[in-house]
Formats: structure tokens, C-alpha cells, sequence
């Protein structure tokens, strides 16, 4: 058969075409919802494109092989940055997004750092043990953190629902194309390399411990910058940030939409979108119930299409190709 | 003399894994090693590239110590290494692959993408550059294994058992390779192979080891006729006349 290779492209991979009507209809809902003014819509959509974002850090992780799962660490030291130094110093926003910055960057080096010393189970009780110590700090430290029961944003930081969606929307968009860049970038090759085999990587002449650190380290940044924006959203912030219903989620959404692909996190937010929806007309005394469906949902994911729903779009044997 | 192994000694516990070895390799040599399994010769090829830490004595590559550092920064001074049990990337292409080791010395995507295609080429594997690794077969890993620590540029490359497990005609065009990788590439190579074949018709000088001891060295003739090796390794039938000429 010799199908004319441009025009029939479609005929022949049906994929991309599903995946291409798909993404159309997404944008024009996307840019459709602030034009209902409805805020319930709006604050779903902030919701989705956040978790787009934190699916990309983890992924950013995921690419050297960290397991991260306790990302909730790095997005509460964002959300805290930026509220202590509002509300505590009085100092400016930009001054916030550098704390939590700094913080997140600190931790990721630690984090990092251990990655290249221990492996599997005490890697992760040693991130268990980080995670839980900062939970415990965002709630004993009172004169800092306002204790249990959290500390507020100023009101004169409240945003318009709107600017909150597109401010979203931007840090969604940036986030895929930085992971787009990141993976086809000499770093992205020493990352998966690292990924797959640690002593061929080092013995090719990579540093291995730099690129572990340095994936731990922009993961947890783009993590932070999301609880940085988190906090204007929630306006009322507490130690919540850092429970494991959030790490449960950022997991939830990358593994269920698939690691290692760009596509992953945008396709397992609508997870997100399923779980606002339903929290919204749920009793409020049966939330706790989210995180066991959150667990039996990675779990049947694990079963069923390990790969994650990205690699639906995909041909066999596409997966983390070398573009250029 | 660029390589220069000085009483190389390796404890695992209480198994002396590599005992006092003495080693020299010139700009140009190729260099075999020989013996019995769990001789200790996959232990000094570690060794030499920084995988485990002398236990007693030196390596020096081009009059500088190599001890005490790291891998990567051995294989950016110029040597590498291919792994006995064929190391790889499974879920990467080979183009990827290859990409890895072109890194180490180009700085841009551009030209290190252009030096893994043209690893690629002169390794035959023209056209699987999108395959992943998984789906390579046995004769092309080792060759996209090959590719990779090519595309480093060594000085000194060392091949630990890269002919094990290939088919008599895949030896032959491995064999090919290599002599060319020698002779147009100009890279001193140092290769561990239980194929003598390869060894005797390769390599201009050959050390035989034992329990981590060298019990000989010299030209492969020398070796061949040396009594010891013939009891602890090639035995009492071996014909060396057929494999020197090959
Ligand atoms: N990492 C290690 N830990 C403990 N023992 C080892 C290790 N590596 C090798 N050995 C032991 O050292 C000896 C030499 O091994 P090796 O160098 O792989 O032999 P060869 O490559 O000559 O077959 C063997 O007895 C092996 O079991
Ligand atoms: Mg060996």
C-alpha cells in the first residue's frame, strides 16, 4: 500500500488524530470557562492546570529516577515561603517566591545528596523522615508558622478569580514546555541516562551525582513556585500543605497520566477535575474517603495500563525518543 | 608509557581479588588479558576506570594517579570501558544512547549528536538510530555499547568479554571492528576476552592471570609455549599456530 505519506496521516495513525481533536476541544473550553464568569468552573480549571504544573516537576524528578513521594514538601515550603514573608516581614512578593525558592532549593540538595548515597526503601524512609519533620516544624514553630491553625495571606493579596485562572494557566503552559526543553537539552539525555543505568551513564563520562541533584533540585523548585501561586489561590494556608493527600495526588496525576511524557500530567488532571467535582457535592465528612480512592486508582492504574493514559496516544516504541 | 598499573591490590573481605599486579601499556599496544574465571581480571578493569578503590597501590594514566577519582572524570581524562555483562540503556534509543557518551566532549546538542551519528555509522548501525535498545539484538547492544564509549573519545578504550555470547561470523565482523577501531581511530586498546581468537590474532603483548596474580606476560608466541599458562588455562591440546593467524 503506498497511502499519499502528508494528507493521509491521519488516516494512518487515528491516534493522533483523536489526540489532536481532543486537544482542540480542551483549549476552547479552557478559554471558554473565564468567559461564563462561573467561579466554581474557574477554580476547578486553577485547580487542573496546578496540578498540571507539580505532574510536571514530579516527572522533572521521575526523569533520574526519583521516586518522589513526598512532593508535598516542596510545594508546602512554597506556600510557607511566600505567607511568612507577606505576613510575618511584610516584605515584597518577589522577596516570598525567593524564600520558598531557597528553602525548596536547600532541601533538594539534601534530598539529592542522599539519592546518591542510599537506594530504594531507605531513600524513601529518609524522604518519609525529611517531609514529616518539616510538617511537624509548620505546626509546633507557632510564632512563625500561626501552629495548627495556619497562617493568612494579607486580603490585600486577594486576586480577582480570573487573573488566578490565567496566572494558572501560564504556570501549566511554562511548566510543559520547560519539561518539552529540559528533556531534549544535554540534560534531559543525563537524566534518563542516569535513570537507566548509573555506572554506564558515569562510565560515558556523566557526572552522576550533579544530575541527580540538579533534577532534585528544579523538580522541587517548580513544585515550590506552584505553592507560591497555591497561596494566593487558598488564602487561608495551613500545615494541609503538607499532608500526603497532596504528595498522594502529584503522584496520582503523573503516574495515572503517564511518566515520561509531557502529555502524562495534562491527561491525569482530569483526575483533579473528577475529584473537585465530586469533593463539591460530597459531605464534607467524607473527604478523608479521597485519599483511599486516590490509592485505589494508582493502584488499578498499576494493574491495568502501567504505562499511563499518554502512552493511549502513542505508537509502540515512540516512547522517550530523542526528538530534536 | 600511558598506562601504568603499580602493585594493584583488591580485597573483597578477606578474597584477595587482584595481588600486587604490575602492568604497562604504550600509546598504540593492544593489550590482552587472560585466565580462568574469577581470576580477578573484570576486578582490575574497575579498577582502571574507578568503579572500586585500590585497596594497595597505583594506576597511573599518562604519568597522573588516577586514585581517588571519579568515574567520569576518568573517562573525560580519555579511557572508558565496555561492561562484561552488557550494560545498557533498555528504554532509551540508540541515538540517545550513543548521544550519552558524545556529551563528554561537545558541548552542544549539535555537535554531539553529529559525533553519535557518526559513531553510529562507523559501528554499521545506520538506521536503528530511533530503535530503542530493547529492541536491538544481541550483536547490535554490543556494538550500540561500543558506539557509546567510542563516542567519548578514549585514548585508552578497555573491552571487557565484548566477543561472549556472538556467533562465529559475528566474531569475525566484531574482530573487523575492532581492528579498525585501532587502526582508523588510533585507540590503545586493553581487552579481556575468553575467545582466544580474538586475543592471539589482536593483541601484541597479553598478561595471564590467576587468583589475582600475574603468572605471565608477553607476546602471545611466548605465552602460548609458557607451561604455566597451558596448566592453568589453555590446556595441554591448545594449538596457538591457528588462532595467531586468523
Ligand atoms: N564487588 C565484589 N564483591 C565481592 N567479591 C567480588 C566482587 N567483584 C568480584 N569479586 C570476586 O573477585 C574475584 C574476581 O572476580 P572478577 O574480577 O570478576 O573475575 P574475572 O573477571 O577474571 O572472571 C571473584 O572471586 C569474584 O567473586
Ligand atoms: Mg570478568
Amino acid at each position: 500500500m503506498n497511502l499519499q505519506p502528508k494528507a493521509l496521516a491521519f488516516v494512518r495513525e487515528p491516534r493522533k488524530l483523536i489526540g489532536a481533536i481532543l486537544l482542540l476541544s480542551a483549549v476552547i473550553l479552557i478559554l471558554y470557562i473565564p468567559v461564563t464568569k462561573n467561579r466554581r468552573l474557574m477554580t476547578i480549571g486553577i485547580m487542573a492546570f496546578m496540578y498540571i504544573a507539580l505532574g510536571e516537576s514530579w516527572n522533572i524528578g521521575a526523569m533520574t529516577g526519583l521516586f518522589s513521594i513526598a512532593h508535598s514538601a516542596f510545594f508546602g515550603l512554597g506556600v510557607y515561603g511566600i505567607t511568612i514573608t507577606l505576613t510575618r516581614f511584610q516584605g515584597p512578593v518577589i522577596a516570598g517566591i525567593l524564600a520558598g525558592l531557597i528553602l525548596n532549593i536547600i532541601l533538594a540538595v539534601i534530598i539529592g545528596g542522599i539519592s546518591s548515597k542510599l537506594s530504594g526503601l531507605y531513600f524513601t524512609m529518609a524522604l518519609i523522615g525529611l517531609s514529616a519533620t518539616i510538617y511537624s516544624l509548620s505546626v509546633q514553630w507557632v510564632s512563625l508558622t500561626g501552629g495548627s491553625s495556619g497562617i493568612s495571606m494579607p486580603r490585600a493579596y486577594l486576586l480577582p478569580k480570573r487573573t488566578l485562572y490565567f496566572i494558572a494557566l501560564g504556570i501549566a503552559v511554562l511548566s510543559m514546555i520547560f519539561y518539552v526543553f529540559l528533556r531534549r537539552s544535554k540534560a534531559g539525555t543525563c537524566f534518563v541516562t542516569t535513570r537507566e543505568n548509573p555506572s554506564l551513564a558515569a562510565a560515558l563520562g556523566s557526572n552522576v551525582p550533579f544530575w541527580r541533584i540538579l533534577s532534585t533540585v528544579l523538580s522541587a523548585s517548580m513544585a515550590g513556585l506552584c505553592g507560591s501561586f497555591y497561596a494566593f489561590h487558598l488564602m487561608s494556608n495551613n500545615s494541609e500543605v503538607f499532608s500526603g493527600a497532596y504528595s498522594l495526588k502529584i503522584m496520582m496525576v503523573s503516574i495515572v497520566g503517564g511518566i515520561n511524557s509531557v502529555w502524562g500530567p495534562v491527561l491525569g488532571c482530569l483526575l483533579i477535575i473528577m475529584d473537585e467535582y465530586i469533593r463539591g457535592s460530597m459531605p464534607s465528612g467524607l473527604a478523608p474517603l479521597s485519599v483511599v480512592i486516590y490509592a485505589l486508582i494508582l493502584i488499578l492504574m498499576a494493574l491495568v495500563k502501567p504505562a499511563g493514559l499518554a502512552s493511549f496516544f502513542e505508537k509502540p516504541g515512540d516512547r522517550h525518543a530523542a526528538k530534536n | 608509557m600511558l598506562l601504568k598499573i603499580e602493585n594493584a591490590t583488591t580485597r573483597f573481605g578477606g578474597l584477595v581479588a587482584n595481588d600486587h599486579i604490575n602492568m604497562e601499556i604504550e600509546k598504540g599496544d593492544i593489550v590482552g588479558l587472560i585466565g580462568p574465571n574469577g581470576a580477578g581480571k573484570s576486578t582490575i578493569f574497575k579498577s582502571i576506570v574507578g568503579f572500586n578503590p585500590l585497596s594497595e597501590g597505583r594506576i597511573f594514566f599518562k604519568g597522573q594517579s588516577l586514585s581517588g577519582k571519579m568515574t567520569h572524570k576518568i573517562c573525560r581524562l580519555g579511557i572508558t570501558c565496555t561492561f562484561q555483562h552488557a550494560q545498557l540503556f533498555t528504554n532509551i534509543s540508540l541515538e540517545e544512547s550513543v548521544l550519552m557518551g558524545a556529551y563528554c566532549r561537545k558541548k552542544t546538542k549539535a555537535q554531539a549528536r553529529a559525533l553519535a551519528l557518526e559513531m553510529i555509522n562507523f559501528t554499521g548501525l545506520a538506521g536503528r538510530e530511533k530503535l530503542k535498545i530493547s529492541g536491538l539484538n544481541m550483536f547490535e547492544r554490543k556494538k550500540a555499547e561500543l558506539a557509546a564509549a567510542l563516542a567519548t573519545g578514549p585514548e585508552l578504550l578497555l573491552l571487557d568479554e565484548l566477543f561472549a555470547g556472538l556467533v562465529p561470523t559475528e566474531i569475525q565482523r566484531m574482530l573487523d571492528l575492532i581492528r579498525r577501531v585501532h587502526g582508523e581511530l588510533g585507540i590503545t586498546l586493553f581487552i579481556v576476552e575468553h575467545v582466544l581468537r580474538v586475543i592471539m590474532s589482536l593483541c601484541t603483548k597479553i598478561y595471564v592471570l590467576e587468583y589475582g596474580h600475574v603468572i605471565a606476560q608477553g607476546t602471545p608466541e611466548s605465552v602460548t609455549q609458557n607451561p604455566l599458562v597451558i596448566k592453568a588455562y589453555l590446556g595441554e591440546d591448545y594449538d596457538a599456530s591457528r588462532d595467531i593467524q586468523s
